[in-house]
């Protein structure tokens, strides 16, 4: 397995306590394989995709679990070896391209920092890689293009290029974090396409995190579904969509617009509680279509239903 | 660029214009008659010399026709002549505009250099002890009035040590020391002026350039370098720093004209032959003419540092750009 | 828990007795408070009962100093009894607390800016009392051969000068005029540069371009320098210095109130005032004012610090406050002489200054973060 992620805990301090961003976060990532990993905004999903790189924000912090990549536990790595990881193994493009990028470095002198400290190419070599890769990132004129600002690019382009800066170290595994969700929606499918491509032509393993259940049912092998902290649901993209088997992935669809469909959107009632009101029990349950008493008992871990792995005690093995 | 410059000279014009009238009508505040600021006072002047000196300077023409003439010698230079000194103003001001330039050129460095440092240590090191005390002495050693901290450091490294000169800005036999000798004996004269005038604009960068860094270190790009795996040391020299400090253009063009009020005391205190002291005394002996020249000057420098620093701002900042206009 | 009438009513009496009914009633922080306060007021009455006795053939200052001590006991026993009225009626329990009261709470938790403020309210209690605590006459010479530059001791905190004149005395008359001159002519910029800048704002076009050129041509000056020639245009006394100095700074404020009220004048509850037609000055003074008025509030506590150092400055160089009158100032001047064998007459008056400096940009940072808790809020999001 090239990542394992085992029983993640992230904090966050706040006067009235400890806020459980991420509440024991388990799953795996193979060689080769797009996963996605889908929720309301809010659930900790950005902060499972920060956490694989030790990069939560201040002041929270990883409390607990293990991220082994490559065999290896990212937490306990000594900086150097750390610093290897970032960007060499383990790539990382952020939502927002317009923040992620630096606004007063040229674009080709970003990629090329990444490119002479990972792949240790000299000033020349790393220039040429740098136009080399947004070209593949389908960068029209990419000679031109490494001499811009990020001001200058397009929204698109400019999500473009911080691919291209979050594959300039060839990493094993990419983790994308919402790459579409501050782009107009008609670039949105057209950049999505571009990640699952390049993916493909690299071999490389992806974490593709996003709000959009649609948008990645079409392009993940397998689809991870987070509520409030924990994973509720993990199973093949295709069998997810269709046969959803916890009541959250369930309502997730069904709040979802599906072309030429009779019936009307249903909202999932009420809203995602915040890490530090949680309802005991299944979080779920207040909002849920099954939820009563038995829910409040315990928090159901994830087991084995037929296909797949769900935390629900209402669903049948 | 040159456009750029230029079409930032053109909004100059306007200011330059307004402050030599604004000066012409402050003068002209004066309470009793006019021709009483060019006579020296404590006098007795007869009414011959005052008839003499109102059509000298021209007072017994209309006052516009006066205003015509203080604009156009103004815009010349012509301030006319110093009554204490007897020669006029213009040469005046030419040895001592470049000793007060020079002493806030070297304040502008000590600020930059030490309030620079100080602010990223305090930055990268924040919230420890190192941080709480840097912050705290900042804002102390920015409060400190000037002329205090010089009569302390006098006290300090001239009385007690003896280290450096108190005063003047050469040292008696200066003429006769080979370049070095005088290059040496200049710098000297200048560590304790400099220190003065320096170190609270340097309080003042180094809590500027904290709580900059501090906001672009948490910066989504910032994150992105980490998540690359370059060094921390890597990130805040090459990927912050950058960022924090360019608006710190804008905040020295705009120091300027503190600097030159600070100099005003700094100067009178260690008795450096500036712009500074050369206006104190002639407030002192009411020696209109030098003050209407050097607070005109003073003015003038004030926009010319701003200029300076547009300009700066738009060649450090990549996103500006010289051929859309931004504002006034 | 509803209490008897007879309770009440020793309630009531106990509350004439400024902190005892509070300390009663449990609230202890307050009743030591008022006690502090009521108790150092009679203590000074009692301590300087000659010069109060004296008061009435006494100078002014004497006069205004018994009488704001006196206003200040008076002011103690009212607050002490509507205060101990109100929590008989409420019991203690307060509504929801507004932005003003929330703002003060985060002031009153910032260490540095709440003793900041206490160093402050002692400076100006110190001034305003001088005539009655000061130790000795500040211009009184005394025996000069035998008094002269006398080193810091217990009946010269301060030491002497080179008249032997107490220091400390002159000292607290100097804060007198320091911290006047400052107030006002804070007061006196943070005014003009209000009414200009919100005019400007509110008005906008013909109007605000007019004042918005004279701002730029005034900011131009170099303040010091502006202040220099106006000095040189007029002699100097307290009056025209708060003058000079008020109108050399109000340009700055005048330029941010601007642009507040640009902002501000945009928002909808300025279009619905005017929709039912209020007058442009109730608007402005009503309904947008005071959503600007924590900047100018934060401006204004730093400029008392600028005007305190540039009247400071100005009397150092000899030309703002002249002796024989104290100024912080003209001390430091005069103590710049005899710096290698009287350190002391120049080092006090310093102090005060640069601590007062301190206090008013620690309590102005204290305020901007007291009135803008999303600035607090930034570190961390």
């Amino acid at each position: 397995m090239l990542l394992s992620v085992r029983d993640l805990r992230v904090g966050f301090p706040f006067e009235q306590g400890e806020a459980w961003a991420v509440d024991g976060v388990s799953f795996d990532i193979a060689e080769g394989e797009t996963v996605g990993l889908v929720g309301e905004s809010g659930c900790g999903k950005s902060t499972v995709a920060r956490s694989v790189l030790d990069l939560v924000p201040e002041p929270g912090r990883v409390a607990g679990g293990r991220i082994l990549f490559e065999g290896r536990d990212v937490l306990t790595l000594e900086p150097r070896e750390l610093r290897d990881v970032r960007g060499g193994r383990i790539g990382l493009v952020f939502q927002d391209p317009s923040a992620s990028l630096n606004p007063v470095l040229r674009v080709g002198d970003q990629i090329a920092e990444v490119a002479r400290l990972h792949l240790g190419l000299d000033r020349a070599a790393s220039r040429a890689e740098a136009v080399r890769l947004l070209g593949d990132v389908g960068m029209p004129d990419p000679e031109k293009w490494t001499r811009a600002f990020p001001f200058e690019l397009s929204g698109g382009m400019r999500q473009r290029a911080a691919l291209a800066l979050g594959i300039s170290g060839r990493p094993r595994l990419l983790i994308a974090d919402e790459p579409t969700a501050a782009l107009d929606v008609t670039v949105q499918a057209v950049i999505a396409d571009l990640f699952g491509e390049i993916q493909e032509r690299r071999g490389m393993s992806l974490l593709f995190v996003s709000h959009d259940l649609a948008l990645v049912a079409e392009r993940a092998d397998r689809i991870m579904v987070m509520y409030a902290g924990r994973i509720v649901e993990i199973g093949r993209a295709t069998s997810v969509v269709s046969e959803p088997c916890h009541p959250y992935t369930r309502a997730l669809l069904r709040a979802m617009p599906v072309l030429g469909a009779e019936e009307p959107l249903e909202a999932i009632p009420g809203s995602v509680p915040g890490p530090l009101d949680r309802p005991p029990g299944c979080s779920f349950h207040p909002r849920c279509a099954l939820g009563d008493q038995e829910c409040t008992a315990e928090r159901p871990a994830l087991r084995t239903v037929g296909d797949r792995l769900c935390a629900c005690i209402k669903v049948e093995s | 660029m040159v456009k750029y410059i230029l079409r930032r000279a053109v909004f100059v014009a306007p200011l330059v214009l307004g402050i030599v009238t604004a000066t012409f009508f402050l003068s002209h505040l004066a309470p009793g008659d006019p021709v009483s600021l060019y006579l020296e006072p404590h006098r007795q002047a007869d009414a011959e010399l005052v008839e003499r000196i109102r059509h000298d300077r021209g007072l017994d023409r209309p006052i516009l026709v006066q205003y015509g003439t203080w604009l156009r010698d103004s815009v010349r230079g012509d301030f006319g002549d110093s009554f204490q000194h007897r020669r006029p103003v213009r040469d005046l001001l030419a040895e001592a505009v470049p000793q007060t330039l020079l002493l806030i050129l070297l304040a502008l460095a000590v600020d930059a250099a030490l309030g620079i440092s100080l602010g990223i240590l305090s930055a990268v090191r924040r919230d420890t002890l190192l941080d709480r005390v840097l912050t705290v002495g900042s804002l102390a050693v920015y409060a400190v009035p000037g002329f205090w901290l010089a009569l302390m450091l006098i006290l300090v490294f001239s009385v007690q040590l003896g280290w450096f000169p108190t005063s003047q800005a050469t040292s008696i036999g200066y003429d006769g020391m080979s370049m070095l000798g005088k290059l040496l004996d200049r710098l000297w004269h200048l560590v304790l002026p400099v220190t003065v005038l320096g170190v609270a604009g340097a309080a003042a960068t180094a809590r500027y350039v904290r709580g900059r860094l501090l906001d672009v270190l948490s910066e989504d790009y910032i994150t992105a370098a980490r998540g690359r795996g370059l060094r921390e040391s890597r990130i805040v020299v090459g990927h912050a720093l950058r960022n924090a400090l360019i608006p710190i253009v804008t905040i020295y063009g705009m120091s300027l004209p503190f600097l030159l009020g600070s100099a005003t005391i700094v100067e009178t205190i260690f008795a450096w032959p500036g712009m500074g002291r050369l206006t104190v005394d002639a407030v002192a002996s009411r020696d209109y003419p030098i003050i209407l020249a050097t607070t005109t000057v003073a003015a003038v420098l004030t926009i010319l540092g701003n200029l300076l620093a547009d300009v700066g701002y738009a060649a450090v900042d990549p996103r500006v750009s010289y051929d859309a206009a931004h504002g006034d | 828990m509803p209490r008897m009438a007879t309770e009440r009513l020793a309630v009531r009496a106990r509350a004439l007795v400024p902190g005892l009914a509070h300390w009663s009633l449990g609230s202890r922080g307050r009743a030591a408070r008022l006690m502090l306060g009521a108790g150092t007021a009679l203590g000074v009455l009692g301590w300087r009962r000659d010069r109060v006795l004296g008061a009435r053939d006494g100078s002014l200052d004497l006069k205004i100093a018994v009488a704001s001590l006196v206003l200040f006991l008076a002011v103690c026993v009212a607050f002490s009894w509507w205060d101990a009225g109100r929590l008989l009626r409420e019991d203690g329990s307060t509504g929801s607390p507004g932005p003003w009261h929330l703002a003060m709470r985060r002031l009153r938790s910032n260490r540095l800016a709440a003793a900041s403020a206490w160093v402050i309210l002692l400076m100006g209690a110190g001034a305003l009392l001088a005539p009655l605590v000061a130790p000795h006459d500040p211009t009184a010479i005394g025996d000069v051969l035998n008094t002269r530059f006398l080193p810091p001791s217990w009946s010269h905190p301060f030491g002497t000068d080179q008249f032997g004149r107490d220091l400390f005395s002159r000292a607290l008359y100097g804060a007198r005029v320091s911290l006047s001159v400052g107030l006002l002519a804070m007061l006196l910029a943070t005014t003009v540069g209000t009414l200009v800048g919100a005019v400007a704002g509110y008005f906008g076009d013909a109007v605000d371009g007019i004042l918005m050129r004279i701002v730029d041509v005034w900011i131009a000056f170099p303040a010091f320098y502006l202040m220099l020639l106006l000095v040189g245009v007029f002699d100097t006394n307290v009056p025209t210095l708060v003058a000079i100095l008020g109108l050399a700074a109000w340009p700055a404020t005048a330029r941010f109130v601007r642009g507040e009220m640009l902002s501000l004048r945009a928002r909808d509850y300025a279009e619905a005032a005017r929709a039912i037609g209020c007058s442009p000055g109730r608007i402005m003074f009503r309904h947008l004012l005071p959503g600007a008025l924590s900047p100018i509030l934060v401006t204004a506590a730093l400029s008392v610090a600028g005007m305190i150092g540039a009247e400071a400055g100005l009397s150092f160089l000899g030309l703002g406050i002249r002796p024989p009158t104290p100024s912080w100032g003209n001390m430091i001047a005069a103590g710049k002489d005899s710096l290698i064998h009287a350190w002391w007459v120049a080092f006090f008056p310093g102090g005060l200054l640069t601590v007062t400096l301190v206090s008013f940009g620690l309590l102005a940072d204290g305020l901007r973060d007291a009135l803008d808790p999303r600035a607090e809020m930034r570190k961390y999001v």
